[in-house]
């Protein structure tokens, strides 16, 4: 069952790569374009690492959840959004350097909460072996670095694939990425062409999943093992002050004294927000159910990620040709059930890392030997490990699939329109005080949801206990 | 979780169904000027618009792309877009249904396609917008913008996207390819600003970043009511002509609410509605009766020719370094 709706899950990105193998245009490597995006791509890794190591730290010596819910922020801000704030803010025209500024702001979170998620993993014996016999900075090099190296990694990776496929920053600043080529092939109908422009996307997803494969990533719930204090954490908890201050909280202030009458816009704009809310609310739900039934890794890994890899619009452009194709255009488009599907299709896989493998093999074959059913042996054992995670998993792809408007433009039912949609409309005619109360809200949504899904899988978890 | 999942899902598709009352508006034009008519429709017929939106992050990858998925299995009724190329295009796959609209008739030929697959209405034009406390005597035509005592004071739009697309596409075809390609190279040459979108130009010009620019009306109108210091010229009115980009509307081949769609098309097109448009933000200038079109020299375009322009725009992205 679960592997099945795993397949499922493949139709977007399969409706590309059919579209593309029957499709007019010629396939050509776009040198140019990949000599941008690694400039792009490269210095947003380069920066989000920058930004991203010190909260990750100051995280995994911290049990606040607020702190977890701010890092979250950045990554709701619209990038065109933080584009437009450059331009307000009269710096200077970006070229490919100011792109990557951009967008290293906006995904530096991904490095946090990954190291994060490795550091909750430091083996403590290790550690406290390596502090009776070494320096602590060299215990750092010995038996922290060596441990995180792949999370951070597989995190540079991730935000290098992000912002290659990022697509209205490079458009806003008319600089050649590979996303902008993806999108001009297709706005002339080369589809052949622009798959083959996307093409060392999805290898560079492959390599990534590969890389994820053998790196786990998601920890038991529990505290990391503190491993630095005095000065050292006291600056990195400075500098990850500056970071929180400079990407989450200083454009929730700037939000919060443009809006408008909050309570107004958001009564005239209630239709938008409950269908994205109801849309990304089963859109979370839907893949942390099917998450969460399955204990073990699968080899669609690499597929689910280069969904996630591929610009939005082409996940949508997929789901709505497999549907084509298959005669269901008519049967799914109009209930909103494609969209929904081409969402879950491309968050599939931030859903999946933090659910793979809630529990040790052992206690799995232990189960089995002992004669437990799968049903009790999910119930009784997977269950209580996963939920916590679960409730993280769902906050991460609700506040992914809010902030989606790829998709939505090719699926959308008739009469709806989603709060992210409207927000980019408005944004483009300058109505300022509107946009700053929708971005408002989706912050305030996004600390409600994160927060109680920490906090109800942790008061789960308490009672199981 | 699995009730929660399937309770979510379910109400997610009982809160999409269209019902046969419905009219179902594909439409590229920005739904804050859309909605008003869509609501003054619905009031006056009792008719309900379910509208489906493009948005500028799309550009025109959207709804096109989605109209042509759909054909044999259409879920839209009627294409209400913001220019006439992309109406053009659908109309060559094959995506419109023929319809003589009764209440468009004194539209003239030149707006509309000779079948009758689509009709256009209320337009925009492609102006010279500049900074009325910078320059008091704007450029008067696109070449002047190459002139070298402009060098680093214009901007325009990406020539890849949009209307600036059409209107590099417009010029190639009244003045000849080499013509339009020679003159983006001059842009190019007196370091024209290239940015993302018209709006962007007009901000760079109302905040004195840039001198002039060239953008379309709608955006000029609304920097001049949130009071930015710029005011519009039209160009090339002494040879060549100004674009003129109409709105256009189209019958959606095997519309599922036909009949609706009908009405909706017919209400459309009343001169009242294009009177309407025109008192919206965006200003739009009705194509019959007095008016702001009497005074503008019109670009004569073949749209369904503009409607094939990758290769020159091609040429244009390999000219310019874009």
């Amino acid at each position: 069952m679960t592997r099945a709706f795993g397949l499922v899950l493949l139709a977007p990105l399969a409706g590309f790569a059919l579209e593309a193998a029957l499709g007019a245009g010629q396939f050509q490597l776009q040198l140019r374009a990949w000599g941008t995006t690694l400039i792009v791509a490269g210095g947003a890794a380069a920066l989000a690492l920058l930004m991203g190591v010190p909260v990750g730290l100051t995280l995994a010596h911290s049990r606040r959840a607020s702190l977890r819910t701010l890092t979250l922020f950045p990554l709701l801000l619209p990038p065109v959004l933080a584009a437009a704030a450059w331009l307000g803010a009269r710096l200077p025209v970006p070229h490919a350097l100011g792109c990557a500024a951009i967008l290293g702001a906006i995904t530096w979170p991904v490095v946090a909460l990954l190291l994060e998620a490795s550091l909750r993993r430091l083996p403590g014996d290790a550690l406290d072996a390596a502090s009776l016999q070494l320096s602590s900075s060299r215990a750092l090099r010995v038996v922290v670095w060596p441990h995180v190296r792949p999370a951070l990694g597989a995190a540079a990776l991730l935000v290098f694939l992000l912002a290659a496929s990022e697509f209205t920053v490079p458009a806003l600043f008319i600089v050649p990425t590979i996303s902008m080529t993806i999108y001009e092939e297709m706005s002339a109908f080369r589809t052949a062409s622009a798959a083959s422009a996307a093409l060392p996307l999805l290898a560079l997803a492959g390599a990534l999943a590969w890389a994820l494969r053998r790196t786990p990533m998601i920890p038991p719930s529990k505290p990391s093992r503190p491993f630095l204090s005095g000065v050292p954490l006291a600056t990195l908890r400075a500098i990850a002050g500056l970071v929180w201050l400079a990407t989450a909280i200083a454009p929730a202030l700037i939000f919060a004294l443009r809006a408008g009458s909050f309570g107004k816009v958001l009564s005239m704009n209630l239709d938008a927000i409950g269908w994205s809310v109801l849309l990304a609310g089963a859109a979370a739900l839907g893949l942390v159910a099917w998450a969460s039934t399955s204990p073990r890794r699968s080899r669609l890994e690499p597929f689910w990620l280069a969904t996630l890899a591929l610009p939005g619009v082409v996940a949508g452009l997929g789901a709505l040709q497999i549907a084509r194709r298959t005669e269901l255009l008519p049967w799914l488009a109009p209930s909103g059930a494609l969209l929904l599907l081409a969402l879950m299709a491309r968050f599939a896989f931030a859903a999946w890392l933090p659910l793979r493998e809630p529990v040790d093999r052992r206690q799995l074959e232990a189960a089995e030997l002992s004669g437990l059913s799968p049903v009790r042996t999910w119930w009784r054992i997977v269950a209580p490990a996963a939920l916590p995670r679960a409730a993280a998993a769902a906050a991460i792809v609700f506040v992914l699939a809010l902030g989606e408007i790829g998709p939505v433009v090719l699926l959308s039912p008739p009469g709806r329109l989603t709060a992210s949609q409207h927000l980019f409309n408005l944004m483009h005619y300058g109505y300022d005080d509107v946009v700053a109360s929708l971005a408002l809200f989706l912050f305030g949504a996004t600390a409600l949801v994160t927060w109680s899904g920490m906090n109800v899988g942790r008061l789960r978890t308490n009672r199981l206990a | 979780m699995r009730a929660v999942v399937f309770g979510f899902t379910l109400l997610l598709a009982v809160s999409c169904q269209s019902r046969s009352e419905d009219v179902v508006v594909y439409t590229s034009v920005d739904d804050i000027y859309a909605k008003q008519i869509f609501d003054a429709f619905t009031k006056e017929t009792g008719i309900r618009v379910l509208p489906v939106f493009d948005t500028e992050e799309a550009k025109t990858l959207g709804l096109v792309h989605r109209i042509l998925a759909e054909r044999g299995h259409p879920q839209g009724d009627v294409f209400w877009s913001g220019d006439c190329a992309r109406s053009a295009l659908l109309k060559k796959e094959g995506a419109l249904e023929a319809y003589r609209i009764p209440s468009a008739d004194g539209i003239g030929p030149r707006w509309r396609d000779a079948e009758h697959s689509w009709t256009g209405f209320g337009a925009r034009a492609r102006v010279i917008v500049y900074n009325t406390k910078k320059i008091k005597e704007p450029p008067g035509s696109v070449e002047d913008l190459a002139d070298p005592k402009w060098k680093g004071r214009i901007a325009v739009a990406n020539p890849l996207f949009g209307t600036t697309a059409a209107h590099v596409a417009a010029l190639a075809q009244t003045r000849g390819e080499d013509a339009a390609l020679k003159l983006f190279a001059a842009l190019r040459a007196n370091d024209v600003r290239f940015v993302g979108g018209n709006s962007h130009v007009r901000d760079l010009v109302a905040r004195g970043d840039c001198d002039a620019g060239l953008t379309d009306t709608d955006d000029v109108w609304i920097g001049k009511e949130r009071g930015d210091p710029i005011e519009m010229t039209y160009p090339d009115q002494g040879a060549g002509g100004t674009l003129v980009i109409p709105n256009s509307a189209a019958l959606l081949k095997g519309a599922p609410h036909g009949a609706n769609a009908k009405k909706f098309l017919d209400w459309l097109l009343r001169p009242e509605t294009e009177v309407l448009l025109s008192k919206g933000p965006s200003h739009q200038m009705p194509l019959r009766g007095p008016g702001e079109m009497d005074r503008i020299r019109a670009m004569n375009v073949d749209w369904g020719k503009l409607s094939d322009s990758e290769a020159l725009l091609d040429k244009v992205k390999r000219s310019l370094g874009l």
